[in-house]
């Protein structure tokens, strides 16, 4: 009587050399990013076609600009989301307009402008603002649409009250935002800071403890994760990024503009679903989420220079949402049906096993 | 979002159970002392009116958040009712068949909400987001952004502050409210759609495994929802008289604001329209109160969503992690 | 059976005698319900301790509070002799206790290594290298006897057994002093069982570590445990040290009833009475024609038939629950069909719906996250699937469901008292009432258990297998899956044994043993030879 067939994946231990492992991690990482990232690549390429000289050099600083917010008020986005437990922040649009204003109205004519001042102020309040609703979340336990819908509320009423109608004005040193310093765009400089943060981040064990507690948070409380601080955390650092977005669009602007926040809301979130991200939590990154920003601004232009009204746009975004929804739950079912769950992972050392093939469960 | 609820429950102290009950007078009174002419019959008129709009509105977002959805796409429906009620209206068919378009067409959204939800297992916050969107683009389309309309004389008195309902000198739209409020309620507890209403939020899987079948919840609960919107909608037209895609947006925040303020939890199987009319009666006599408090439309908002958040905060919150290992 | 640790301790000179952990009057309050009245446990270096009880006697409170989870209302933790405030899992870690829940949890997209080593590091800062962490990975795995686990592959691709051990291995690899484990063994095979308890054996030689584990296992606690605390009602009703050690002495504590003599005998006993038969026309109810579960998986058939018990059991993964789920129609089998008796003939079942109306009924195996709505009342609970029935113009005739329902309680000597009260608040065999109540209520033909005992106390485990055998009685076939063969040799006739994806063997009459059951899961069943194709 024969005993099960051969022993299933007896692997050796990866022997291969320390980088090459690196390299196919890094790869294996952003794996879920890579459906959108095509997409940005075939949106960009669509664009030039109705719009050639979207592709010249003199053109990118300018668009690149009006891209930025797009692209950083959805990384911005992407931090609560990955913390999972139906986390989001809805009041990231509103945050990035309140900040506008308060640079326009309130701490420049304070005298904060110079640069080595008014960069850590608007970010430490970036930063605080992100934190307070990550302890309304984590702390409190609010459920995070109600809190953060409320804190939407909060910063567009109030921002409205501190400036009805846009204006101010900026110092001359952000207003170079929308310029460029040599070929090179001044906007890239904030996008790349972010980018840099994010990938020092995701190289201490903070990328383990946010997929954890966003994936299963019972698991990671359990194994001694201190799941409310890493959760606030990232709410904080949402808002961190949304004051970035902030400071970008105020140089942009020349001044502050109260309004200019509130529709970025449904923007960010569906750049973050179209950007691989899971909206349940636990699996994701900045890259998918730039990438969904870039996919969310490209449609838009490319619809506005197809001539497409502006009441089609609204109906292109939720379609394009609906899209991506429909990809991502694709996706997960796909995992299950083909059965990858489920394959017996071991070989016991007297080679009894039988392998499980197909079904999430043994049995 | 998996729900374990285990039997460690954290439940609120008993005097924080009572607070959404308490609200109501409590601020009654506040009112009574700081504007003028709060309890002249006028006054508490106008307060129900805009109560039972908000109510009407309201009652589909009930009904999803018991099934531990949520519906984002109620402003937006709501606009759209008004927009096409208005228009269609002018341009000379009969009313009750405005109304009726309307309606159907908010319940197929929201039939949408509930099967695109389902279907791809997705949050029915982002669907919800998704279709309200094309909705509202879809009628700006429609109507080329043009905002013209008429409604007829009737609906405007249904919901003034002076309207009659037959003999009795209390409008139309208040009665309406409360038979609406009386059918919810006992469809929720004493029909077995409503108990497969609850268990469908309390716990999917399970509701699948005994054979329930929760698509048809889902699609018949959102499609109310979306029904009651547009219904909302119709009545907006009259109140606000405006043709208006845009007139349903404070809707977003109220509706899910009164439900949880009345104390139903979002995480569903719990609660129910009840506890959805106090929230309401709470809500409205708070925006009273702040427009009493002279203040600006836009402080107003703020301070609105700092208060919600402070109601929250005493009785609104879910689960601790540990009840849920 | 393994040496005792007891002597290894004694032989070691120093205030060993000081227990590791000594807990002392610990109370633990939800609202109206006391979990813990007033519990203590002592547990000395280099033992193995069995913490036992019936559902709803603490013990899993006691467990959380313990690893942190909780926090108690009153009472005293020392650890070491010092008194400590075991403030959250990160905090009793630090003080050196790992914890193996019940529940399988781990985060299904990150890899088997991150799962292991969850935790253990900072905010930002790492705890160890990878190349640390791979090593002392392997270490442990090989020790379990698993040969090159891939340990970079993300945890959503292993089978639930495997998870399981992904997480005994993730309180392993940390620098533990005492070791809990809460009821895992049940999802581990007997072979991986024993090995890790021989592994922690070895682990606790040198005496100063100690394990605490649960179980509702007896047999385990005769096999492996030093000493045992057994709690009832929330306060610890004994302490049995080795010598004392046996099932009678254990179930007395556990029950505040005593259970009669002949009972515990049937406890103790592997051979059975086969139960008194169901006397009418017996013909096939159900049957699996030429199935193959699974691509490459053996082809076999079945036949259960009216009033019979019929038991399926197997190694963790060897097909036995796909069987169910073919029999319910919740899936397709690879090859062949699944028949049920419908007006006297033998039906294809096409489907989970279409076996329901057949009058299949699938009772899941999690009670809690696949049967039961917690937060609704026990009345609608039981009454979900039938109220259509006695709805007039929609609305619900609350007193006929009552009726109706009032005889499957009885049966099932559930406390009507507590109709309304939210299901989430009665014990695990309460719980498990309501549920069977609710599928007895619709009258099924056959009803499709999946371990339907499993985490449910003794006394209501005898309850329910009069309950079933009553059933059986009235003419429904049971087909009953279970891991534990003492369930199976109490209840079944015949037991079928699976292995390999496939029908290893069905055992039946006086070859009804645990030990031809034993032999058959591990695929070296009776007449293999002439069945084999």
């Amino acid at each position: 009587m024969s005993v099960a067939a051969a022993p299933p994946e007896a692997r050796p231990l990866p022997q291969r050399r320390r980088w090459a492992r690196v390299v196919h991690e890094e790869i294996a990482s952003t794996s879920y990013a890579w459906a959108s990232l095509a997409a940005v690549v075939a949106l960009y390429i669509a664009n030039v076609c109705f719009q050639p000289s979207f592709v010249s050099p003199s053109n990118w600083a300018s668009i690149l600009s009006v891209i930025a917010p797009f692209v950083i008020i959805a990384m911005a986005e992407a931090f609560p989301i990955l913390a999972g437990n139906g986390g989001l922040d809805l009041s990231l649009g509103p945050l990035m307009g309140f900040v506008t204003v308060l640079i326009a109205v309130v701490l420049v004519p304070a005298g904060i402008s110079a640069p080595e001042f008014l960069i850590p102020v608007v970010l430490a309040i970036g930063f605080g603002a992100g934190l307070v609703n990550g302890l309304l979340v984590a702390y409190l336990r609010l459920p995070a649409i109600i809190a953060t819908l409320g804190a939407y509320l909060f910063y567009t009423g109030f921002a409205l009250d501190l400036q009805p109608s846009p204006g101010g004005s900026v110092p001359s040193w952000l207003q170079r935002m929308s310029g460029s310093y040599g070929p090179f765009p001044a906007v890239l400089v904030p996008i790349i800071a972010i980018a840099i943060l994010w990938v020092i981040l995701i190289h201490t064990a903070y990328r383990r403890n946010l997929l954890a507690v966003g994936g299963d948070d019972r698991a990671a409380y359990t194994a001694g994760i201190p799941v409310k601080v890493i959760r606030s955390s990232a709410y904080a650092f949402g808002g961190l990024l949304a004051a970035v977005a902030g400071l970008v669009v105020a140089g942009m602007l020349g001044g502050g503009d109260a309004t200019v926040g509130p529709p970025y809301t449904i923007t960010s979130i569906a750049a973050v679903a179209l950007g691989g991200i899971l909206l349940a939590g636990g699996r994701g990154g900045l890259l998918g989420a730039a990438a969904g920003g870039a996919i969310m601004f490209l449609i838009q232009n490319l619809l506005t220079v197809a001539n497409v009204s502006a009441f089609d746009v609204n109906i292109a975004d939720g379609g394009l949402l609906l899209v991506a929804l429909a990809l991502n739950s694709f996706v997960l079912t796909g995992r299950r049906r083909r059965g990858l769950a489920g394959m017996r992972a071991v070989s016991r050392a007297d080679g009894t096993g039988g392998s499980d093939r197909g079904g999430i469960e043994g049995g | 979002m998996s729900k374990a609820i285990g039997i460690a429950q954290v439940k609120r102290a008993s005097v924080l159970r009572v607070l959404p009950y308490a609200l109501v007078p409590i601020l009654y009174g506040l009112g009574l002392a700081t504007i003028q002419g709060y309890s002249s019959k006028l006054s508490i008129i106008s307060l129900l009116v805009l109560a039972s709009m908000l109510g009407i509105a309201a009652v589909g977002q009930t009904l999803v958040v018991i099934v531990a959805g949520i519906d984002l796409s109620i402003p937006f429906v709501l606009g759209m009712a008004d927009v096409v009620v208005t228009q269609e209206y002018a341009a000379g068919w009969p009313f009750w068949a405005c109304v009726l378009v309307v309606i159907l067409a908010g319940a197929a959204v929201g039939a949408a909400n509930g099967y695109l939800s389902r279907l791809l297992n997705v949050y029915p916050l982002v669907i919800t987001l998704a279709t309200g969107s094309i909705v509202f683009g879809g009628v700006l389309a429609w109507s080329n952004g043009m905002t013209g309309g008429l409604v007829p004389g009737y609906l405007v008195s249904a919901v003034s502050v002076i309207g009659r309902t037959g003999p009795i000198a209390v409008p139309p739209v208040i009665v309406g409210w409360l038979v609406i409020a009386v059918v919810i309620i006992v469809v929720q507890r004493r029909t077995a759609f409503g108990r497969r209403l609850y268990a469908t939020g309390d716990n999917p899987k399970a509701a699948d495994l005994a054979h329930l079948n929760v698509t048809r919840v889902w699609v018949i609960t959102f499609a109310l929802s979306g029904a009651f919107a547009a219904m909302s909608g119709v009545l907006f037209a009259g109140f606000t008289t405006l043709s208006d895609a845009t007139v349903g947006e404070p809707y977003l925040f109220q509706t899910i604001a009164a439900v949880v303020i009345g104390g139903t939890s979002l995480l569903g199987g719990r609660g129910g329209y009840g506890r959805t009319i106090l929230g309401v009666l709470t809500l409205t006599q708070l925006t009273t109160l702040l427009v009493g408090a002279g203040l600006s439309s836009d402080m107003q908002e703020s301070l609105l969503g700092l208060l919600i958040v402070l109601l929250l905060a005493m009785y609104g919150r879910e689960p601790a992690l540990e009840s849920r290992i | 059976m393994l040496q005792s640790n007891a002597l290894g301790a004694d032989s070691i000179a120093g205030d060993r005698d000081e227990p590791i952990l000594e807990v002392t009057g610990l109370q633990r309050r939800f609202d109206e319900t006391t979990a813990l009245a007033s519990a203590s446990l002592r547990v000395r270096r280099g033992e193995i301790h069995a913490l036992l009880g019936e559902n709803g006697s603490g013990k899993s409170t006691l467990v959380k509070i313990l690893s942190g989870v909780l926090r108690p209302n009153a009472g005293h933790v020392h650890w070491e002799g010092q008194l400590i405030s075991l403030r959250s899992p990160r905090r009793a870690q630090r003080v050196g206790i790992a914890t193996v829940f019940q529940e399988t949890l781990v985060v299904e997209e990150l890899s088997v290594l991150d799962n292991l080593f969850l935790g253990m590091d900072g905010l930002l800062r790492k705890e160890s290298t990878r190349v640390e962490e791979e090593r002392r990975a392997v270490e442990v795995f090989d020790e379990l006897g698993f040969r090159g686990f891939d340990l970079g592959r993300p945890v959503w691709t292993l089978s639930l057994a495997d998870k399981q051990i992904v997480t005994v291995v993730r309180a392993l690899v940390r620098p533990w002093r005492l070791l809990i484990l809460d009821e895992s063994t049940s999802a581990l095979d007997r072979e991986v069982r024993d090995r890790l308890f021989g592994l922690l054996a070895r682990s606790i030689a040198s005496g100063d570590r100690a394990i605490v584990f649960t179980t509702h296992r007896l047999d385990e606690v005769e096999q492996f445990a030093d000493s045992a605390t057994v709690l009832r009602a929330g306060a610890t009703a004994g302490i049995l040290s080795r010598e004392e050690l046996s099932r009678g002495r254990i179930l007395e504590l556990m029950s505040s009833r005593q259970l009669s003599t002949r009972a515990a005998e049937k406890e103790t006993s592997s051979q059975v009475l086969p139960p008194t038969r169901w006397v009418g026309d017996v013909a096939d109810v159900l049957r699996a024609e030429d199935l193959v579960l699974r691509p490459g998986g053996r082809r076999f058939s079945l036949s259960l038939h009216t009033g019979e018990i019929f038991g399926v059991t197997g190694l963790e993964g060897q097909g036995q629950v796909r069987l169910l789920e073919c029999t319910a129609g919740l899936q397709k089998p690879f090859a062949g069909q699944v028949l049920v008796t419908r007006d006297g003939e033998l039906t294809h079942v096409r489907g989970y719906r279409d076996a329901y109306r057949k009058g299949v009924v699938y009772v899941p195996r999690d009670r809690k996250q696949e049967g039961l709505f917690l937060v609704q009342s026990v009345f609608n609970n039981l009454a979900l699937p039938v109220l259509g029935r006695f709805s007039k113009a929609g609305l619900i005739r609350r007193q006929q469901v009552v009726e109706w329902l009032t005889t499957y309680t009885k049966q099932l000597s559930l406390d009507t008292a507590r109709l309304n009260s939210p299901v989430g608040s009665l014990s695990g065999g309460n719980q498990q009432k309501v549920l069977l109540g609710r599928w007895m209520a619709v009258n099924p033909v056959v009803f499709v258990l999946n371990d339907p005992l499993r985490g449910v106390d003794e006394v209501t485990k005898q309850e329910l297998y009069e309950v079933f055998r009553a059933l059986a009685l009235q003419g429904l076939t049971i087909l009953f899956l279970s891991t534990e063969i003492s369930e199976l040799l109490t209840l079944c006739e015949r037991v079928a044994v699976f292995w390999d994806s496939g029908l290893e063997a069905v055992i039946t009459g006086a070859e009804l043993t645990e030990q031809s059951i034993i032999d058959a899961m591990f695929g070296r069943g009776p007449a293999t030879e002439a069945e084999r194709a």
